[in-house]
């Protein structure tokens, strides 16, 4: 047999599947090698996202579905995965940022020398537990139960290799009221590629009812394997409109300042290398956009906006931080007697052909338009059995969690494969 | 009808192929050569045997007469994205959406207008033993004949698919440098991947 240079055999190994990849490891050390170095993981990478093979969608509670088997079984399989009370937050080149699922905790107030709460609401058991506690105010502590800050993994669920981040305090300055003050915790992994590194953005709120909310924004990085404090952001985030998308390196968000007179939205990317903010320019509207909404669509940033006249338009943002930066509209939608548009409008995906969107609407919807033809092909509705349309994409990547010096965890066994009815998922199946 | 210009290629075992300049330029190797000015004595190709050089040629022609078919053809628009500066400011209206019932498309070409029958061609020029695959993406590779070595991967990637490690040695002609117990503790990491 002629022998094949290492060249050329990473072009085969590069169209197969993780699993076989995983699976070749042990054929030689030359080979096991190969599939490990970092070039090759990029190299495979890079050709899933070209391609749109090696697919999986997400939903909150963690079901799996793998794209390309789809076409081989007329039935959508969905593999559920044990997952110890995590879920994904966030993911990126295949990595999956989790952390417990409840992301909204109260905070709790007492005093250490009495131990005692002031509101009388919670029993003073809890003082007894041992919680990582927050000074706020003069004598009283804050204790958030802190799961979410405490038990952070990133999971490459191909590899099944996890690593869990090392753990940062909360420390948030705010004058709190007795009650109803809350906790919440936002995740977002992504790639830094001035650096080649994958960070974690955190940002902890703070909030109250009546009251404005503070935050905090911790940032982790997998080469040092540590969390470091920043600034906070010069534009203050909308956090009802946060958004999950990191595009070109960079997070972004919905900011608002609202004064007497209007309140203005601004579009803002944080870069996760140089960890600073710049405004994007807002696209031209076709009227006055009432609510306007941030996504990932196929590694370009998109805009939803809903104008006051209930018309929905998606924009693109193409050639991303280069000097033509510019949006491009992509769909508009209208409402008709046979179709009405519930709101929030979120882009999720192409179809395999590119030519049509998968776009979640309120998750009530899933809705297939067509660009071609510029109209609406297909809309399913939401089955009462599923729980949720809002899938998450995630592509299969050997994208590595190794840091020296650090436990590996392996974790994520299969549990059962679940033959679902394809009406219920297929719409967002169709996507391939 | 002018005639076209002539490419000699000469094999590893010395057999003489003429060729179209068009069908020897799909290897960009050749087409260099040909603009460094071999292109009018004898191109040698010692990497190549006879056999497999004459499978090559019979897949650079067949490309080479579908590319000039297309060329023939008109071209369908797919544009889809306007610039938003440039479209009017009357937005679309939604019209007739229809609630199809639901299939899965198995491929995406039924939206194309005309089935893919260099596709399936290639499917079958490529349908040969494990031995000859290896020489056509090596001598692909040597050439520079991108389709064909796209062509060539795809096909071993799809071959190794289903293989075991010990059926994947044997074809390669590897030699298992592992210590059983490396290998055990390899194969230990990852057992959900060897179901």
């Amino acid at each position: 047999m002629v022998h094949l240079s290492n060249d050329i055999l990473e072009e085969v190994l590069c169209r197969l599947p993780i699993k076989c990849l995983i699976r070749f490891r042990c054929v030689s050390k030359s080979w096991l090698a190969l599939i490990s170095s970092p070039y090759f993981v990029k190299l495979h990478f890079n050709r899933s996202v070209q391609t749109k093979r090696n697919l999986r969608l997400f939903k909150s509670n963690l079901f799996q579905v793998d794209f390309d088997s789809l076409h081989d079984d007329d039935v959508l399989q969905e593999v559920k995965f044990r997952n110890y009370g995590f879920v994904p937050k966030s993911s990126c080149d295949g990595l999956l940022c989790m952390s417990n699922t409840r992301d909204t905790q109260r905070v709790l107030v007492w005093n250490p020398s009495t131990r005692r709460n002031p509101s009388k609401r919670w029993p003073n058991t809890i003082a007894e537990k041992n919680y990582p506690t927050t000074c706020l105010g003069d004598d009283f502590l804050s204790m958030p139960n802190v799961h979410a800050i405490d038990n952070v993994f990133l999971w490459n669920p191909s590899t099944r290799k996890a690593l869990k981040l090392p753990y940062a305090s909360i420390e948030i300055e705010k004058q709190i009221g007795l009650f109803n003050a809350y906790v919440y915790c936002v995740y977002r992994i992504g790639y830094d590629n001035t650096n080649d590194d994958y960070k974690v953005v955190r940002i902890v709120i703070l909030s109250e009812p009546r009251s404005f909310s503070e935050y905090e924004i911790m940032v982790y990085s997998l080469r040092s394997n540590s969390w470091h404090r920043l600034e906070k952001f010069p534009h203050c985030p909308n956090w009802s409109n946060f958004g999950d998308c990191i595009v070109g390196g960079a997070l972004h968000f919905m900011s608002i300042v609202k004064s007497d007179l209007k309140s203005e939205n601004s579009i803002v990317a944080f870069d996760l290398g140089t960890e600073k903010c710049r405004v994007l320019p807002q696209p031209e509207y076709n009227g006055t956009p009432s609510k306007l909404c941030l996504d990932n669509l196929g590694g370009c940033l998109s805009l939803s906006c809903v104008y006051e006249s209930s018309i929905v338009d998606v924009f693109l943002l193409k050639e991303y931080g280069g000097m033509k930066e510019h949006w491009s509209r992509l769909i508009t939608l209208s409402r008709t007697s046979t179709f009405k548009i519930f709101h929030p409008l979120k882009p999720i995906a192409y179809s395999k052909c590119g030519k049509k969107v998968w776009l979640n609407m309120d998750d009530k919807r899933l809705v297939l338009y067509n660009l071609e033809q510029k109209s609406v092909e297909e809309i399913k509705d939401r089955d009462r059995s599923s729980t949720s349309l809002l899938y998450k994409y995630c592509l299969e990547s050997l994208v590595t969690v190794d840091v020296p010096g650090t436990t590996k965890i392996i974790f994520g066994n299969w549990i059962h494969k679940e033959k679902i009815f394809k009406y219920a998922y297929c719409c967002a199946i169709q996507a391939t | 009808m002018s005639s076209k210009k002539m490419i000699t290629l000469k094999s590893s075992d010395g057999r003489i192929f003429e060729v179209e300049e068009a069908v020897a330029q799909e290897s960009q190797t050749i087409k260099h050569m040909i603009e460094d000015g071999y292109g009018n004595s004898v191109i040698p190709l010692p990497n190549v045997t006879g056999r497999i050089l004459y499978k090559i040629i019979e897949f650079c022609t067949k490309h080479v007469a579908v590319e000039e078919d297309i060329k023939q053809k008109s071209v369908e628009p797919t544009v889809v994205v306007e610039d938003v500066k440039q479209k009017s400011v009357e937005p679309t209206v939604v019209e007739d959406v229809k609630q199809k019932s639901v299939e899965l498309p198995v491929d995406d070409d039924a939206w194309d207008a005309e089935p893919s029958d260099i596709d399936e061609w290639d499917a079958q020029f490529i349908d040969v033993d494990e031995s000859t695959m290896f020489e056509l993406i090596v001598a692909s590779n040597y050439l520079n004949i991108k389709r064909l070595m796209d062509l060539s991967a795809q096909a071993i990637a799809d071959m190794m698919k289903d293989k075991t490690v010990e059926e994947i040695r044997k074809i390669f002609n590897i030699q298992n440098d592992f210590t059983p117990e490396e290998e055990m503790k390899i194969r230990n990491e990852n057992s959900w991947a060897y179901e």
